[in-house]
């Protein structure tokens, strides 16, 4: 990879992003945001470890991003000088701007976040846990379900590999199954 | 969980060389020699070495193996995928391609559909392009017969369907459309949603698990991963050897007695082939795709999305009339972040609701074409643009997601269309997506299914493989990936890529061993 390492402006930048985009409660039903999976040194990680090219759209996305107050509030700041609520309006914008590569970048940037901030095993499972909640219309505080209601399904891997002793065989024994292919006909 | 023995965690003594771990030159012959362990590549290995031949498998990527497998899709993408999940086809729209780097190749990472090649593709083939001799149901079907018994070819089993599979099929029913549960290579699918991260079981018959590890364990074929092929080395117009680069950046010359296979996928064979020296006009054109994507619904019930097979749930209904497949599929959160309209508190707040969700999608069986070739860094470039009609019938597929979706009593569905709201409320407001852009870089594609660029044909001015798979004017010299495939199929293309390579394998064996007795 030929580009340098993030620098601490651009780590600036990309930390004040991503907090906007996935916010510390209260602005968050989840338990916490994104701030303290270090989202700026992930960045930087994902940055070094890509080839040349992609690297220099995530830069460029970032730079994008950062520089985007000018163009969208015309103020002369980055974006690590917004408010958060300002942050997210600049980034609301920019995800739905009419210049594809503006809004493409910026998906981009939203989706690299979501792989930093999904990483987390307990909140991957906060989140796929169905809740008795209000709709997203509809304001409220979001609410668990009672103890035992929800069938929990996270991966528990320790009970999947438990479970999947048919997998023991050894590698050289071949299943009994012969599944007939018909394939659903076009009508 | 320690006394768990996974198919790939056992493999005989200096069956598998690691190229990151190679410390010097290797020369090695064997009598054949095949390039990727993918769907194709694995495939024919297994083929080859039971028939009794020594066998070589050179793979560019690592091996991961079942046990270290984890449930983000970070992990799996940035070090099991090309260029860590961030090619694109590049056109007026940048459309991302996904594409196994590993053993397994894109069947570590992907949803285990097992489709059989249409007939009226394959009569296609044998009308427009002169294959009927070669290339029909006749010569494939005992092929497909073979993998669907080795594989455990099955429907997802209702204990592994899960609500949105399920909420699909009733729906699908509900307006008169034909649908079905997806049939799998699965060997006891848990239902855990992650084929996209890799099977943390192994359930999922990927070629990690079956044709590789069988090829080495019980046939003797020896793997060389994490070892980058540059060139076959022709002489005197016969491939003799392959010739490639271990991580660690040893030279590694596998010499091929009887031949070499190349199974690269379909953007990696034609540049290969090229810097092999093959010159033939039609390398790199007639590149196709059958391009997704997702449209989302928030439900006000349980969905579960995390729960059942990935992808349980098809529909071919309209294949043919509409050009246009649809199927459900899970997004893990890691994905589903990205595609969930908003930022900040709207973002999370939906986010946190993800066990509401419904993801189904469609697969365009689009008619562009492009083209593949290389670009300034020596990387893979395709340059592709969907036409307008591929976007009508994209709009059509989305459309008919979103009623489907409101009929299922949807609060909020997200059809991912640039011009079009990102939340649409009712059903009402699908008629926007009915008049929606018709501009590709207003939708949000993903290419995962791809087809040509190293064509099949009986003219080397239009092809670049004949119909027994053999480079035109090279001898033994074969591809067996999808780059040879004509056309689009319009359905899943790995059982039919692992079908053709096994026809091809089978008849280079058969005449190997006829030579051999004679
Ligand atoms: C996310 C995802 C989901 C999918 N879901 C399905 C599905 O459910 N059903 C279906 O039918 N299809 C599916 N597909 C498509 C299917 O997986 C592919 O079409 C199929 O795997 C292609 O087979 P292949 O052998 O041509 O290529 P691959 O399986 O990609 O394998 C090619 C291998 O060759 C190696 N290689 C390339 N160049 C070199 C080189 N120079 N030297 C050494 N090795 C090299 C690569 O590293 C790779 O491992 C999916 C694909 C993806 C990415
Ligand atoms: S859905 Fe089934 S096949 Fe896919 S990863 Fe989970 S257990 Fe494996």
């Amino acid at each position: 990879m030929l580009l340098p390492r993030l620098f601490s402006f651009e780590l600036a930048w990309a930390e004040a992003a991503y907090v906007a985009i996935y916010p510390d409660p209260p602005r968050n039903p989840l338990s916490r945001g994104i701030r303290a999976m270090k989202p700026a040194r992930f960045y930087d990680e994902l940055i070094a470890g890509v080839p040349t090219e992609q690297a220099l759209g995530l830069r460029v996305s970032l730079w994008i991003v950062a520089l985007a107050p000018l163009f969208v509030l015309r103020r002369l700041c980055t974006i690590a000088a917004l408010s958060e609520a300002e942050r997210v309006t600049v980034l609301e914008r920019l995800l739905a701007s009419s210049v594809y590569a503006v809004r493409q970048l910026t998906l981009g940037f939203k989706a690299m976040g979501a792989l930093r901030y999904a990483q987390d095993h307990a909140l991957r499972a906060e989140m796929t846990t169905p809740r008795l909640a209000p709709a997203p219309e509809d304001s409220g505080p979001v609410l668990k379900e009672p103890e035992g209601a929800v069938h929990l399904r996270v991966l528990d891997r320790a009970k999947l590999m438990a479970s999947s002793s048919g997998q023991t065989r050894a590698a050289n024994e071949v299943g009994p199954d012969h599944a007939a292919a018909e394939g659903a006909s076009d009508v | 969980m320690s006394d768990v023995r996974f198919p790939d965690d056992d493999m005989p003594a200096g069956a598998v060389v690691d190229g990151e771990a190679v410390t010097r030159a290797v020369d090695d012959a064997f009598d054949f020699v095949v390039v990727g362990s993918g769907a194709a590549g694995a495939s024919a290995a297994y083929v080859l070495a039971e028939a009794g031949f020594s066998v070589g498998i050179v793979e560019e990527g690592p091996w991961l193996k079942t046990r270290d497998i984890t449930e983000d899709v970070h992990t799996a993408f940035s070090k099991y995928t090309r260029e860590s999940g961030m090619q694109v086809l590049r056109g007026r729209s940048f459309v991302p391609m996904i594409q196994g780097r590993c053993v397994g190749g894109s069947t570590l990472i992907n949803s285990a559909i097992a489709w059989r090649i249409p007939e009226d593709v394959v009569d296609d083939w044998g009308a427009r392009f002169g294959l009927g001799d070669s290339i029909n149901m006749r010569e494939l079907d005992p092929h497909f017969d073979a993998l669907e018994r080795d594989l455990s070819v099955r429907p997802v089993a209702d204990d592994a369907l899960g609500e949105n599979n399920a909420m699909f099929l009733a729906m699908a029913n509900k307006r008169g459309i034909s649908a079905s549960r997806m049939r799998r290579y699965d060997r006891g699918c848990k239902g855990s949603g992650m084929c996209l991260s890799a099977c943390p079981t192994a359930a999922k018959q990927g070629m990690s698990v079956t044709y590789v590890p069988w090829a080495l364990a019980r046939h003797g074929a020896r793997i060389f991963t994490s070892a980058r092929v540059e060139r076959v080395e022709i002489r005197g117009h016969r491939a003799v050897a392959v010739v490639a680069k271990s991580a660690s950046g040893h030279p590694i010359v596998l010499r091929a007695r009887r031949g070499v296979f190349v199974a690269a996928s379909t953007v990696q064979t034609p540049n290969l082939l090229r810097r092999s020296g093959v010159r033939s006009p039609a390398l790199g054109k007639h590149f196709q795709a059958h391009p997704g994507l997702a449209v989302g619904g928030m439900f006000k019930r349980s969905i579960e999305m995390s729960f059942g097979a990935t992808q349980g749930a098809e529909s071919i209904h309209y294949r043919k009339s509409e050009r246009f497949k649809l199927e459900t599929i899970s997004f893990p959160p890691d994905i589903a972040a990205a595609r969930i309209p908003g930022a900040g508190p709207e973002l999370v707040e939906r986010l946190a609701r993800l066990g509401h969700v419904a993801s189904w999608a469609a697969q365009i069986r689009a008619r562009a074409e492009g083209t593949v070739g290389e670009g300034w860094s020596g990387a893979d470039r395709v340059k592709y643009t969907l036409g307008e009609d591929d976007i009508r019938a994209t709009r059509k597929a989305v459309a008919l997601l979103a009623r489907m979706m409101f009929d299922a009593g949807a609060q909020e569905v997200w059809p991912g269309i640039f011009g079009v709201p990102s939340v649409l409320r009712s059903v009402d407001q699908v008629k926007l997506v009915d008049e929606g852009p018709l501009d590709p870089r207003a939708y949000a594609f993903i290419a995962t299914h791809l087809f040509g660029a190293a064509r099949m044909g009986v003219d080397p001015r239009t092809s670049v493989v004949d119909a027994d798979f053999r480079v035109h004017g090279v001898d033994d010299l074969w591809v067996v990936d999808s780059s040879v495939f004509p056309t689009n199929l319009g359905v899943n293309p790995q059982h039919s890529i692992m079908a053709m390579s096994r026809l091809a394998a089978a008849r280079v064996a058969e005449r190997a061993k006829g030579l051999r007795a004679a």
